[in-house]
């Protein structure tokens, strides 16, 4: 339900395993999946958020608190005074500290930023996944993002032979 | 609702996640090697485009195009395994006599041949080319036409072909000429020919003015050619507004002879000027003031003999 608190906006979003959360109406518009929902008027109770348990959404929110502009949450981060290139190099740093989570994690926040429509989360989520793999082997790739090599071995020699210059 | 697949199972995320993947020339070879999956999704020409599209902003450079007898050669500058090798890269020309490389931007290469009656634009990746015969107004003199090629923002398919020309001079004026062909459209856009005013007599006498060889610079949306003959200038073509001009060098370069200069991009963007005079070179950038004129401010003197002992 949307309820007013100190003059702001408030949105409560549900996620699939009954826990709600209470959210500013413009912290939740950083997911323009939510967006949409709220300017066709499909929000006037609790939006319910599918496939995204509590623990995501709950890391969700707290990434488009932090990402909001001019009101974040931590309000130290969006004061005027602070020059727009030092806010930049503090958001950078704190998403370094908000994506060192387990693989799992990662791949559920991948999932949540697509579906919710969230470009930024969207891009640190996927640019760090492919940054852990593109140093490692073929092998290292396979086995890190459990994917099995279905190639016969002539297939995969022909695939070399097409473009040997990129496996020199 | 059941539950999502995992994000590498599902083929719109993994899509999302491989666009990110650095845009060197062996990323898509080598990720095509991981499964099937991944080289069906890599060897999509719509993942390519979007793949294409996404580093736009951060094109590596693989390397140069050199013109030879018959032939656009492609030399590589990368060290292996981005190495593509030279002859992948290549064009043989049926043309008779020598063709001359206009420039390269966003995947393309602009070629004219010395019978100045067409251009080609070959996409080095693909191999497709497509020849375009030269409008109306532009006619072949020598080093008195230029050219660009580009696609727009969020454009994989369609090119646009700029067409830049000096026409006619007298002593106090020259005729600029510039169309623009849409590939889509398929047809060129109207002739745009204003006469400049532009002072004949130099320390130079009054030789034509022609382009210089250099490739055109884009900054926005306008596109920049550097001028030489009786007089030194850069030839500024505002691609949004249509709008052709000259722009004189800084006066104490304007007669110099034998000076040698580029157009680049100025550092914190803006229109830059790399002058060269014996062992000097200074760096310029073109400045507006708060009345809305432009002139150029001096940045840096780079002495080269002070790196040679």
């Amino acid at each position: 339900m949307a309820t007013r608190e100190a003059g702001k906006k408030m949105i409560m979003l549900k996620s699939p395993d009954g826990m709600e959360f209470e959210v500013e109406e413009a912290v939740a518009m950083e997911s323009q999946t939510i967006r949409k929902m709220i300017e066709d008027d499909c929000a006037d109770t609790a939006i319910l958020i599918p496939n995204i348990n509590s623990k995501i959404l709950s890391r969700v929110i707290e990434y488009c608190n932090k990402h909001v502009p001019t009101t974040g949450a931590t309000g130290a981060a969006a004061s005027d005074t602070v020059a727009p290139a030092a806010l930049a190099e503090d958001l950078k740093i704190w998403d370094a500290e908000f994506i060192k989570v387990n693989r799992a994690t990662r791949f559920n926040l991948i999932q949540a930023a697509s579906y919710l429509n969230i470009k930024g989360l969207l891009d640190l989520t996927s640019q760090t996944t492919i940054d852990t793999i593109s140093d490692n082997s073929l092998e290292e790739i396979r086995s890190f993002l459990s994917t099995k090599n279905d190639y016969l071995p002539e297939e995969e020699q022909t695939i070399r032979r097409e473009n040997q210059w990129a496996f020199q | 609702m059941s539950p999502a697949a995992p994000p590498l199972e599902d083929e719109n995320l993994l899509a999302e996640i491989l666009l990110r993947l650095p845009p060197l020339p062996s990323t898509l070879p080598r990720a095509s090697l991981v499964c099937k999956r991944w080289r069906l999704l890599v060897s999509d020409v719509r993942f390519f485009r979007r793949f294409r599209e996404h580093h736009r902003h951060s094109p590596p450079l693989l390397g140069c195009f050199v013109e030879g007898d018959r032939c656009v050669s492609y030399t590589p500058t990368m060290d292996p395994p981005h190495r593509v090798p030279g002859e992948r890269l290549s064009l043989q020309l049926n043309e008779s006599c020598h063709s001359w490389v206009l420039g390269c931007r966003h995947g393309l290469v602009l070629i004219s041949p010395n019978s100045r009656n067409h251009v080609l634009v070959w996409d080095p990746v693909t191999g497709e080319q497509h020849r375009i015969a030269f409008p109306p107004g532009f006619v072949g003199v020598a080093n008195s036409i230029h050219g660009a090629v580009l696609r727009a923002a969020g454009e994989a398919r369609h090119f646009q072909v700029i067409l830049v020309g000096v026409g006619g001079q007298d002593k106090q004026h020259m005729r600029l000429l510039a169309r623009v062909y849409s590939s889509e459209k398929g047809v060129w856009g109207a002739l745009i020919s204003p006469l400049i005013p532009f002072e004949g007599y130099t320390t130079r006498g009054i030789f034509a003015i022609y382009f210089r060889g250099f490739s055109a610079l884009m900054l926005g949306n306008s596109l920049y050619w550097c001028l030489g003959g009786r007089s030194d200038a850069i030839l500024e073509f505002d691609l949004e507004r249509q709008i052709l001009d000259v722009i004189r060098l800084p006066p104490c370069l304007s007669e110099v002879d034998l000076l040698q200069f580029a157009v680049m991009r100025a550092e914190g963007g803006g229109l830059g000027l790399l002058s060269i005079l014996g062992f000097t070179a200074q760096l310029w950038k073109r400045k507006t003031d708060s009345h809305g004129v432009a002139s150029w401010g001096w940045e840096e003197l780079l002495n080269w003999t002070s790196y040679y002992p």
